[in-house]
Formats: C-alpha cells, structure tokens, sequence
C-alpha cells in the first residue's frame, strides 16, 4: 500500500495517525540504520541499543517533523548524534585496547588476532572472513569525524550536501574529511590489496 | 569543491571500494521492535487529529438524514396520523349529533327570518316594516361549531317538523298568552326544538322515545330548560303521544308538566283517560 511512498510521505501520514507508514518507515530503514550504528561503535549490542534509541527518537520528534526536512537527514542526525555520544562516553571510560574484544560476542576475535601473518588463508571462505575483519578495524581506526563521514559516503551512497547537513558542518569540511579518510584507509590496507583482488569475485 | 573535487575523492575510493562494499550487511535484531510499535502507535494516538467539533445543527441534520432515522420517522407518523383519524372516527360515532339549524335548512339563520305569514320563527308577530321595535332583535342562534372538523359524520334521520313551527304556520299565537310571565321572559332565550344548545339538540317532546328518556327527563340541570316549553304544549304532546300509545313520552311529557304547574297537571292531565292509561 505504501511501498512507492516517499519517506516525507509517510512521516505526514503518521503524524495524522497512520501507524501502518510507520511500520514501513522502520521496515525501509531499520537495516541500513542498524549497519551504520554498528559499524560506527563496532559492538553489536551497543548497536542494539542505539538502534532502538534512535527509532524511539523518530517516534517522539514525529509530531515536530517538518515536511520540508530530508527525512534520512533526520534519522541518521539522530543515528549519528547518538553514535557519537555513545563513543565520547567510551573513551572517557577506556581507551580501546589492542586486546580488547572487537564486539561483544565470544566468536569474535581480538584485533591482534587479525593483525595479519605471513600465513596466507588457505580458502576463500577465511580470507574474506579475514579482509573483512581487517576492514573493520581500519575503518574503527579512523577519527569519529572521518568514520561517520565514510560510513555515510560509501555505504549509504549519501551525497556531499546531505552528509554535510547531517553531521553539520560546511559541504567542503565534510569533503576534506572524506579524502582523510580514504588517505588513512588506502595505508592501512595497502597490505591487503592484493588479497582483495583475490577475493573479488 | 567542484565536481572535479568530488571525482577526485571518488577515484581515491575507487580502487579500494571493492573491498568495503563487498562487507556483508547484518540483519537487525527482532529485540525491541515490539516496544518500538507500541511507542509508535501510542504517539500516533496522540498525533491524530481530534476530529471537528461541528455545530450542534450540523450534526443533528447530519443524524437526520441518516436512512434509519427516516425510516423511523416515517414509521412514527405513519402510526400517529393511523390513531388520530382512528379517535376522531370513535369521536364522531360516540358524540351526539349536532346538526345546527342552519346547517339543517340549508343556510345560516337569517337576523330577521320570517316564517310565512309574517311570524318569525319564534312564532311571534313580526313588527311591520322590519325588525326594529316590538319584539326584540334576536341573534341567530350561535352555531355550535364542534371544535375539530369531524370528517365521519353520521347521518342523521329524517326530523319531522319541529313543535315551535307548528304553531307559527297554524297562527298559535295566543298560547303565548297563557304562559307565565317567567316563562314568556325565558322563553326568548329558550332553546327551540332544532336549535342547538352546547352541542346537544333539542329535540320535540313527541319524539322523546325511551332510549332519549334519560337526556331529557327533568334532572336539576335540565329542569330550568324544560320549565321554559309552554305547558299548553306540553299538554298537546302528552295527548298526541298518549294517542298514540306512547306511554314513556307521556309520562316524561306529564312529569314536566307536573313540575311546572301542579294544578294544571291535576285538572287538565290526570283526568284525562288516554293520559290516565299511561301513567
């Protein structure tokens, strides 16, 4: 019924009280929110938390939303917002340690653990598991400013403007950044770019 | 920054996408989505606008128009007029007739009506040249006007002549002399047989039958009405009726008689034999 609705759209209709927009507001974006809080803080269950935070924010601020606002603007300044209290939190607390786990759960390993070795992953399955980590941990190693820059940029396919709209700084701030980003990134995976192409399908 | 800055920025990520983008995505957990809908339809509720507070008119129009409203109301005034016109049938069959003199003879009684032979129908001699002087002007009788028209009317039998018009067309004049004086000072407000008194007709003493007995027997509140009819004629109808074997309207007529004037009910009634037979 909704499925060619506009986000705006929707976000009007619940605010007259059609919770069904709102059900397919959270269907359309829970996913990609969810992607971008965790790979902003790197723990799922922090994930979780913000996740659900965030959409409860949607729900409270509904009945201010503005039909002239971008409404993924204003759900990921939300996100965003969050992601960042939650990281400035972290480092007040503890300095992330090498041997720290990079998620909450057993499974997961250490970042020495996927510090590379001379040792070549023999199938695909684990090099990929192992790009894969690798690329976690460089993207975790880039400043918050550049992190959330990336993360909108390359994973949500967010353009300049947008992005600079939503962590609120001037278009080219946000532009500089990006090219940080991407300068740190290529260094710490120059190691890896012959395993990529490997890998790549 | 130009689109040419922004190429540049992308052909920076260019070589190294391949490796970001081919990062799985991971599936949201279910956990919260139930407390997210309640909160959300919770909002919801209170987003929802009120609806408008239409005028009271407005709404009782509205409501009026509805299809079962107007199938009621039809039903209700079906049902009412049903029972109106059912009361005024029972009305009209119960009520006693009243058929007004002027309603009788084909018209409204006229201010200075005459009988033939110059004697209006109170059987006085009219004043010549018109009505002004001897006899005083005497309004038509006022017409007992039923207050609801009454549609079913039942028909009334045939009225033989009246006993006032008898005399005025045999020039019964001098009866009057012998009236007394109260009775000749009542007599011009006395109801005529025809005439019509709080809707109940006067009817001929002659005709009084026993089933009417009741109506017209003396009782405190029609006696003074009955005192008013002249005794000669009350005698005259107590022999017609005793002529004719009718004994009820005899005795009636005789009672009358006898309360208006004891003497004349000794001397002229009960000595009579006809009369005798009935009492």
């Amino acid at each position: 019924m909704f499925n060619d609705t506009a986000d705006e759209d929707l976000m009007v209709m619940y605010q007259k009280g059609e919770v069904r927009a709102f059900e397919v507001l959270l269907s359309r974006h829970r996913k990609p929110v969810y992607n971008f809080i965790l790979r902003f803080v790197g723990d799922k269950e922090t994930a979780e938390d913000l996740l659900q935070e965030a959409f409860m924010r949607v729900i409270k601020g509904a009945e201010a939303y503005k039909r002239q606002a971008k409404f993924t603007t204003w759900l990921y300044t939300i996100a965003r917002n969050l992601c960042v209290d939650q990281t400035r939190r972290r480092k007040h607390r503890k300095h992330a340690s090498l041997d720290a786990p990079m998620d909450s759960s057993d499974e997961s390993g250490t970042l020495l653990d996927v510090i590379p070795s001379n040792e070549m992953a023999s199938d695909r399955k684990s090099v990929n598991k192992q790009l894969h980590e690798t690329m976690q941990r460089a993207i975790a190693a880039l400043s918050d400013e550049q992190r959330e820059v990336f993360l909108m940029r390359e994973f949500l396919d967010m353009p300049f403007k947008q992005i600079a709209d939503v962590v609120g700084v001037p278009e080219n701030t946000v532009k500089s950044r990006m090219r940080y980003a991407l300068e740190k990134l290529r260094l710490e995976l120059d190691d890896y770019k012959d395993l990529a192409k490997a890998v790549a399908p | 920054m130009t689109d040419d800055e922004d190429d540049g920025v992308d052909r920076m990520a260019g070589s190294m996408r391949s490796m970001w983008r081919e990062m799985p995505e991971q599936e949201p957990p279910m956990r919260g989505l139930d407390a997210l809908m309640v909160a959300a339809r919770t909002q919801a509720a209170v987003m929802a606008p009120e609806p408008e507070h239409e005028p009271w008119w407005r709404r009782a129009m509205a409501m009026l128009v509805r299809p079962p409203v107007l199938a009621a109301a039809t039903a209700v005034l079906l049902v009412g007029s049903t029972v109106m016109l059912t009361r005024r049938s029972d009305d009209a069959v119960s009520s006693p007739t009243t058929q007004t003199f002027g309603e009788r003879e084909g018209g409204a009684w006229p201010a200075n009506a005459k009988t033939e032979g110059g004697i209006d129908r109170d059987g006085r001699d009219a004043a010549p040249g018109g009505n002004a002087g001897a006899a005083p002007e005497r309004q038509p009788p006022t017409v007992a006007r039923p207050l609801r028209p009454r549609p079913h009317r039942v028909a009334e039998p045939a009225t033989p002549p009246l006993v006032t018009e008898q005399p005025a067309v045999t020039g019964q004049t001098e009866q009057h002399d012998k009236l007394s004086v109260a009775t000749k000072k009542e007599d011009e407000k006395q109801p005529r047989p025809g005439d019509v008194k709080q809707g109940v007709e006067v009817k001929p003493a002659d005709q009084v039958s026993e089933a009417d007995a009741p109506a017209v027997a003396p009782t405190p509140t029609a006696l003074p009405a009955a005192a008013l009819v002249s005794v000669d004629q009350l005698i005259k109808q107590a022999e017609v009726a005793a002529g004719r074997k009718d004994c009820a309207a005899v005795r009636v007529t005789t009672e009358r008689i006898r309360r208006l004037d004891g003497n004349v009910y000794k001397s002229r009634v009960a000595t009579q034999p006809a009369i005798k037979r009935c009492l």
